[in-house]
């Protein structure tokens, strides 16, 4: 074997199963749709946009002997615009926020070439009122998301976006009528990475040069000022934001990390200080495991994503995927990684190679 | 304009019995002869009757036959269509192709005839009689099959001895990939062409609408697997075809053997690794970079750990891992090995390949608990893995080969059509080409632009490099942009079809004419009253300049016109007053900068006008 083989023979142990993918080009994006498919998003070489929906290898969601390691393109199409976030509705519609201006799009799969994705509907949202003159601005644009379907089937998008200078607008849209039901403005304070629907009526996000955790009850009157609840002790440029019913964690692009009870926000129920070989907040993630809130995904400061154990302090790093790094490309980046949501220990990350990885660690 | 025609008698928008018929500039060529292996009916070989119906019979209907690989789905179905359909010209294919064809076409007819029992099959005797009609090529030889049809090969990976071809009749051309893999294995390279810019290009997509896990994932997996069985003090059971992926998982175990020191026995089916090392020693030019390179003091294919194979070790305690023909564990070693092993929860069998439906190895894959094997009932509580090793172009290998090549069409066969309309928009936005997937049956029309090629003399392409560049014509720099404008002759000589592109003054030499020159001339009257004579050179430099910019305008040494430095283009003045003449003059060469004087020179005075 060569010495190219040394990582692959030393993969045997580490990883339970491990699927390596390599694409034309980098994912930028990507949603995990269900448990059986993940819609990707990049930038073609002829610097095309192109939209997927990608059918997870059946060896790995239905176990047949047959069952293939493949990824399969179940849909996909070019579109005309740049996007800054993707979000699957229940009735797996995927929900686009341009890049290029403030508007959201539905795509799904066309019932004429179910292999083809078709828009179906578009929507202007609309902006504050004083920015309301530079509607179309990039600025203006939307570039966070979040979906909830209330049992009552009502249906809401919970955007934010950053308007210049600076002032986080978090909005919810009512996917029925179309229109903005409830917005809110953070005057002067810069809104970061994701944002989340806690419940119906309580929204959390993570704000400002601190960090501060901001959970905003949305019954309050529109442009309320929401209640500021808790803070990292030194200022950074960007945080990411992850969220569970128990727990939430910000980590800054310094590598600062705090996780905060979800009932208690005062302070942090353990701070930190991860390790970090480069700063850079493009593609800073953080996620919370689905089955065990205190092991954290973490990667954008590092080549790999590092999957730690905060049951103790400091944190123990009990895996590193370094399958991202090659030797001699020094270069390569995660672009981000999401965990599946019903089979432990099992992750799909991309990288800025084209290399798009679904790995499930041994413990 | 003029079409080139397709028409699939398989494989359209159908995995299986690729046959694709393209008719091109009076040529009529089939790529590729397969067998569906899905089908045990009539269904099973291509339907030839597309030609049968035009009432030629089919040697004279067919220039060549191309045969793309040794697979049954691409070259199942030649014995039955040359001596059992009557095709008698001339079929292409590569060495190895040649060499394998007929050991996976016997084994294939031994399993029909001898096992299931099925007639009106081909026999040994016409595989043999079959293969004598084979023309063999070799990679980047350009074959000429008459005079107007070429034929070249191009390594397409994917097995031993695969091949793309690229076929040209006259202007028009086109590539048959057959399968082909654009990232190279253990034991063979990848897929290459060069940017060959055919009219068209067909391309297998059997993995069209998927993203193919890594190889090295993929042979991660077989051996964390077998290694897991081996521990537990396990058996693994590998059926696989003589030639092919067995050899490629060999190398891969040998090498994982070494470098774990492991101990495990490895056996072969006795026969084969001889018959296996045989072909890729005589081969060894169609391996990857690597083998080819060991090869000179070690063969990759004489190996340590992999010892032949005695049925008395079927009985033998202990762990081991056996590779036995045939593959779908329909009969011979395989079967008899499974039959012993296949009650024990602790063995393993990994099919690393596709079973026909009705074989044994189908029904194992199929997750069937107990099978009858020779009149008794077995009880599968092995363990079953089935790990695809199969090496076909995904959906970025296909657009890499478009890439590679340039074609001005795509067409699609060897894949689901109902999967593939986002390709084709892929396709069609990537590169800006058409597209299409014909069903079988179906024809395609592609209209073609033909090209004529234009030898240049080396004189007029030197001086339009320096026109165009604006500076003598460097070494280095030796292309002209796509926008230069060359004037010269064009020549045809004696009805042959080279045309050349001349000088004046070569052409005029060369058919020994006397070169004349024509010489055009032109009075324009001015109104003198609004031009005062002092003043009239001057303006006419002044407009001269504005109608032809970087003109450089000198006056005549006798003081009484103007000259239009590095042209033919002279004006004189012959009359002063009271209505100045003026006389333009200028040879064929300068003909469209005297036009633009002409007809604009007057308006660029002010008020002055035509007289005559």
């Amino acid at each position: 074997m060569d010495d190219d083989d040394d990582w692959l023979i030393s993969s045997l142990e580490r990883y339970e199963q491990l699927f390596m993918y390599d694409l034309s080009t980098p994912v930028h994006l990507m949603y995990l749709a269900s448990d059986k498919g993940v819609w990707v998003y990049g930038q073609t070489l002829a610097n095309k946009r192109e939209l997927s929906l990608l059918t997870l290898p059946t060896k790995i969601t239905n176990k047949e002997i047959t069952g293939g390691r493949d990824f399969k393109i179940s849909a996909g199409a070019v579109i005309p615009f740049s996007i800054n976030c993707i979000q699957e509705m229940s009735n797996q519609q995927a929900v686009l926020c341009n890049a290029d201006k403030r508007s959201l799009h539905w795509w799904r799969e066309d019932e004429r070439s179910p292999d083809l994705l078709v828009e179906i509907a578009s929507s202007i949202v609309p902006p504050l009122p004083h920015h309301k003159e530079c509607e179309t601005a990039r600025s203006q644009c939307i570039t966070h998301i979040d979906y909830w379907k209330s049992e009552s089937n009502d249906q809401h998008l919970l955007l934010g976006s950053n308007s210049p200078p600076d002032d986080g607008h978090v909005q919810i849209y009512d996917v029925v009528s179309h229109s903005v039901s409830w917005e809110t403005v953070l005057d002067k304070t810069k809104l970061h990475d994701a944002l989340y629907f806690g419940s119906p009526h309580q929204i959390v996000l993570c704000s400002g040069n601190y960090g501060e955790i901001l959970v905003v009850d949305t019954r309050e009157p529109f442009s309320a000022t929401p209640t500021r609840c808790s803070m990292d002790a030194e200022t950074h440029d960007d945080y990411a934001l992850s969220c569970t019913s128990n727990i939430i964690g910000t980590l800054s692009d310094a590598g600062s990390l705090r996780l905060y009870d979800s009932r208690s926000y005062e302070k942090p129920f353990y701070c930190c200080t991860m390790p970090t070989t480069f700063h850079s907040s493009q593609y800073l993630t953080l996620t919370i495991s689905p089955y065990n809130d205190r092991l954290l995904g973490y990667s954008g400061l590092h080549p790999g994503i590092i999957i730690y154990d905060t049951t103790s302090m400091p944190p123990k790093a009990i895996f590193t995927h370094d399958g991202h790094e090659k030797e001699g490309a020094e270069s390569v980046k995660v672009h981000g990684h999401i965990w599946h949501q019903s089979i432990p220990r099992l992750l799909i990350s991309a990288g800025s190679d084209g290399g798009l990885h679904m790995w499930q660690y041994n413990e | 304009m003029s079409d080139i025609r397709i028409v699939p008698l398989g494989a359209g928008q159908d995995v299986g019995r690729s046959c694709i018929l393209v008719s091109m500039g009076g040529k009529n060529i089939m790529f590729d002869c397969g067998m569906h292996m899905g089908y045990n009916d009539e269904r099973r070989f291509p339907d030839f009757t597309y030609i049968t119906d035009t009432g030629q019979t089919l040697h004279d209907y067919i220039n060549c036959v191309i045969l793309s690989h040794f697979h049954l789905d691409h070259c199942g179905a030649l014995p039955y269509f040359t001596e059992m359909c009557g095709y008698n010209g001339p079929i292409y294919m590569t060495h190895p192709t040649k060499a394998i064809c007929p050991v996976l076409l016997e084994d294939f007819r031994r399993v029909c005839v001898d096992k299931k029992g099925e007639q009106n099959f081909f026999t040994s005797q016409m595989i043999k009689d079959c293969m004598r009609k084979v023309i063999t090529v070799n990679l980047h030889q350009c074959v000429k099959v008459d005079d107007q049809l070429e034929i070249k090969a191009y390594y397409a990976g994917h097995v031993l001895g695969a091949a793309m071809f690229h076929v040209r009749v006259g202007h028009q051309s086109v590539v048959y990939t057959g399968d082909y893999n654009m990232t190279p294995d253990r034991h063979l390279g990848s897929a290459w062409i060069d940017r060959c810019r055919p009219d068209l290009l067909i391309t297998e997509s059997t993995y069209a609408t998927t993203i193919r896990d890594s190889k090295r994932c993929r042979e991660r997996d077989f051996l964390k697997k077998l290694h897991e069985c081996l521990e537990r003090d396990g058996k693994v059971l590998i059926p696989v075809f003589a030639l092919g992926r067995a050899q490629e998982l060999c190398i891969l175990l040998e090498s994982y053997w070494e470098r774990m020191n492991l101990k495990y026995p490895i056996y072969f089916s006795t026969g084969l690794t001889e018959k296996a090392n045989h072909y890729y020693k005589l081969f060894i030019s169609w391996t990857n970079q690597k083998i080819k390179n060991t090869f000179i003091h070690r063969n990759m294919f004489d190996f340590k750990h992999i010892k032949a194979f005695d049925r008395s070790y079927i009985d033998q305690p202990g762990p081991m891992i056996v590779f036995a023909t045939p593959g779908m564990l329909h009969a011979g070693l395989s079967l008899q090995i499974f039959k012993k092993w296949a009650e024990d929860e602790k063995n393993m069998l990994i099919m690393p390949g596709y079973c026909v439906p009705g074989t044994i190895g189908h029904k194992v894959l199929s997750g069937t608990k107990k099978i009858e094997i020779d009149k008794k009932l077995v009880n599968i509580r092995l363990s079953v893995q089935y790990m695809s090793f199969s090496a076909h172009a995904d959906a970025k290998g296909i657009m890499q080969l478009i890439q590679l090549a340039e074609p001005k069409n795509v067409l699609l066969v060897h894949g689901e059509a109902a999967k593939m309309e986002f390709l084709r928009q892929k396709i069609n936005e990537e590169f800006g080409i058409h597209c299409y997937m014909p069903a079988n049956g179906e024809t395609v029309a592609i209209a073609t632009t033909p090209s004529i090629s234009v030898n240049m003399s080396s004189l007029l392409f030197k001086r339009a490099l320096e026109e165009s560049i604006g500076a003598p014509p460097s070494k280095r720099l030796c292309s002209l942009p796509n926008s230069a404008v060359v004037d010269g002759l064009l020549v045809m000589k004696n009805e042959v079809i080279e045309v050349s592109l001349l000088t004046h003054k070569e052409v005029s030499d060369e058919i020994g004419l006397t070169r004349h020159k024509l010489k055009f001339s032109q009075t324009l009257t001015l109104d003198g009253h609004f031009l005062p004579d002092s003043n009239i050179l001057e303006l006419l430099t002044t407009s001269i300049n504005k109608l032809v910019p970087d003109s450089k305008v000198l006056q005549t040494k006798e003081g009484y016109g103007l000259e239009l430095s590095g042209t033919s283009v002279t004006l004189s003045i012959a009359q002063f007053l009271p209505q100045p003449l003026v006389n333009l003059t200028w040879e064929l060469q300068d003909d469209h900068i005297g036009s633009i004087l002409v007809m604009n020179l007057v308006r660029t005075i002010p008020r002055a006008l035509i007289m005559t």
